[in-house]
């Protein structure tokens, strides 16, 4: 049935405030719609985080217990890691050159010299010893000077005695 | 209400509606989106914790040896004083090298500036002049950790009498274990490195006996 508008046009609303009402229905209706489509994404997002939440949780639980299951070798990682980082810091301390090491040819194989004390510590040597001829101390001398692993060289005394010749002190520096 | 003007009547409705709308929108909106926030936010951290665990695994799964580097690693820094330890070494190796060990010392424990457990030792051996020399490279590939500090080298002839003075060090073993969620990481280069020489140290060999099973002594005034 056909809608028939009794009213008087006089008593009608005018036509701006019409228009201005179609217009507030229009920006309704579009606020409606905007509303609905971005409520529906954001709940559908919503949805997706909470079902990744628990699947990562499912995830993490399996992980966890087999980590637990591997628990005698994680304790003896964790035990390997913490030794192996001390050493570390214990090589790293330990750095001085310990100086009989590296003295082999320094006390053997030194022909007309006698050696009567040696005493080391960490990067230095002292010796004391005698020659009776000072070809041999050159000889000595002369092996412990053209050595590489001595930074310096000190004569700290060096003396001549008719009974056992020549008697030495030197301080080698590593 | 009837004595409101006609238009007003007419536009109080649809406005109002707009108006419901546009807060119901904002406050929804801001809802979502903040609903939104806190749960990417619990996702990243169970991703993250996802990560860890995962790397964990890996580690773990691979990592071959783990029990032999540990008692090599052990064995070289242990988490008690070493000083017993380090005397049958080096007693075991002085006899194997034909020399005599004596005088053996062990000084009180102190802890150094770096957080070390430190044991002085001293003790003198007495042998051919090479012997002595070849034990005290040796002592450098043993098992605990000996560091000579000084040495007194008397000349006896073509024999050698040293007194040594040397340091062993340990660590007390950590008490805590890492929580199951902590970042665990693989062994780096130089820590292989290190494990590897290790491998090859002079381990300290130990016996162990059985309890006996006790049993009824039938004559117990016998000889």
């Amino acid at each position: 049935m056909a809608k028939i508008n009794l009213l008087p046009p006089d008593l009608g609303p005018n036509a701006s405030v019409l228009k201005f009402l179609n217009l507030a229905k229009k920006i309704a209706i579009l606020i409606g719609l905007t509303f609905f489509i971005f409520g529906t994404l954001l709940v559908g997002y919503i949805v997706f985080l909470r079902m990744e939440i628990k699947a990562a949780d499912k995830r993490t639980q399996a992980l966890k217990s087999s980590i637990t299951a591997l628990t005698e070798t994680e304790q003896k990682f964790f035990l390997l890691k913490e030794r192996t980082g001390n050493i570390k810091k214990l090589m790293a301390k330990e750095t001085q050159k310990e100086p009989l090491t590296n003295s082999k040819d320094l006390l053997l194989n030194h022909q007309g010299i006698v050696l009567t004390q040696v005493s080391t510590s960490l990067g230095k040597i002292t010796i004391s010893g005698s020659s009776p001829s000072t070809n041999s101390l050159g000889d000595f001398f002369e092996k412990i000077f053209l050595s590489d692993n001595f930074k310096g060289v000190k004569l700290t005394s060096f003396l001549f005695n008719p009974k056992s010749g020549y008697l030495f002190s030197l301080e080698l520096n590593l | 209400m009837k004595n409101l003007p006609f238009i007003v009547k007419i536009a109080a409705k649809p406005l109002l509606i707009l108006l419901l709308l546009i807060a119901f929108s904002f406050i929804g909106l801001s809802k979502a989106f903040y609903e939104i926030g806190s749960l990417r936010e619990t996702l990243a951290k169970a991703k993250k914790s996802e990560n860890i665990l995962k790397t964990k695994l890996d580690t773990l799964s691979v990592s071959a040896d783990v029990s032999e580097n540990a008692n090599s690693a052990v064995s070289f820094l242990p988490g008690e004083n070493p000083a017993l330890l380090v005397l049958w070494q080096l007693r075991s190796n002085a006899i194997g090298s034909g020399l005599l060990l004596s005088n053996y010392k062990v000084g009180s424990e102190v802890k150094d500036a770096s957080g070390f457990m430190k044991v002085a030792l001293s003790f003198d051996v007495d042998g051919p002049v090479e012997a002595v020399l070849g034990f005290v490279n040796i002592t450098k590939s043993i098992s605990p950790n000996v560091w000579i500090d000084k040495t007194e080298l008397d000349f006896v002839g073509e024999t050698l009498r040293a007194a040594i003075s040397a340091s062993s060090y340990w660590v007390p073993f950590p008490t805590k274990m890492p929580a199951l969620t902590d970042v665990i990481t693989a062994l780096d280069a130089s820590e292989k490195d290190i494990i590897s020489s290790l491998s090859d140290n002079i381990q300290p060999s130990f016996v162990s006996q059985s309890v006996a099973i006790p049993r009824e002594n039938l004559n117990p005034f016998g000889e």
